[in-house]
């Protein structure tokens, strides 16, 4: 559990009542990782929805280079203090679309998927607002990957051997 | 083409189908016409009824994701902030539309949150599609 106070932190949760950050608060925890620390992998069940407290985080896709080398990682986000991550644990089919690996000391507050969803699907009215603010997550993933598309400076890559 | 058949609005209930009638306009688009523009407000969603659409970004490079599939919705940033398309959507060919009040469509949501929920849900996959598919693209680059 954590306080609404801290919830109240995160733009993530803009518009959303006292009573609601209270429900949320209650299925939320803290946690810590070391710099260098792999929170998840591309593929693996989105068990978890975090906002980032403290420290800074990588999002990194993997692209298979054939059996002679390893996987291309290239970094298409970087995620820092109050924003959002794991959006797939509230957003079928459920898998995380890239993997996180903390480059700093972080600090977390995570959202057990299976109570979230619990929670989204009991209270309606903020299941729709928190889908909402999931939808802000994406949409800005998906902002900051165009800008990289579209523009001459490439992706940036993280190992390539 | 009945709302009901809209993929995004299955299986909600026909009164709300009904509400969600009342904000329907249809449109024809000849080929080349310009439906947003990349920046634009976003005041309303769209859906393809019949036709094809390139949604064009544009930058030192051009990119484009091709919508042909009947159902398929555009202009999802109608609905999440800041509400400007992210996209300029271009009519490939003579095209239909659903063009939808998208202010409107979710104060039907916040009035009937159970289906809300569900559109919501569907909605968050559209963008989700478009973000893999945009990394698939990341990936097919550095590859080149």
């Amino acid at each position: 559990m954590v306080s609404v106070d801290l919830l109240k932190q995160f733009a993530f949760f803009k518009g959303f009542d006292e009573g609601e950050l209270k429900k949320l608060s209650d299925i939320a925890t803290e946690e810590s990782y070391k710099a260098g620390v792999q929170v998840y992998k591309k593929g693996d069940p989105a068990k978890t929805l975090y906002l980032v407290k403290e420290g800074k985080v990588v999002m990194v896709l993997e692209s298979y280079m054939g059996t002679a080398k390893p996987p291309m990682q290239v970094t298409v986000d970087i995620v820092t203090q109050g924003d959002a991550m794991g959006w797939s644990a509230v957003v079928e089919p459920h898998m995380y679309t890239l993997g996180a690996r903390c480059i700093d000391d972080t600090k977390t507050i995570a959202f057990d998927a299976d109570k979230l969803r619990g929670l989204l699907s009991k209270d309606n009215s903020l299941g729709v607002k928190f889908i909402h603010a999931t939808a802000r997550v994406i949409a800005t993933r998906l902002t900051h990957t165009q800008i990289i598309l579209v523009g001459e400076r490439g992706l940036s890559t993280l190992t390539e051997m | 083409m009945f709302i009901q058949e809209v993929e995004l609005f299955q299986r909600i209930s026909s009164h709300i189908i009904d509400e969600i009638a009342e904000l329907v306009t249809q449109e024809s688009r000849p080929a080349g016409d310009v439906v947003f523009r990349e920046g634009d407000v976003a005041d309303f969603l769209y859906i393809l009824e019949e036709g094809a659409i390139n949604l064009v970004i544009r930058g030192e490079k051009r990119l484009f994701f091709p919508v042909d599939k009947t159902g398929s919705v555009l202009g999802w940033s109608s609905l999440v902030e800041p509400n400007r398309y992210t996209a300029t959507a271009e009519c490939v060919k003579e095209s239909k539309i659903i063009k939808i009040d998208a202010e409107r469509l979710m104060r039907v949501f916040q009035r009937h949150p159970s289906e809300g929920l569900t559109v919501m849900k569907r909605l968050a996959g559209v963008i989700a599609a478009r973000l893999i598919q945009s990394y698939k693209e990341a990936v097919a680059g550095r590859k080149e």
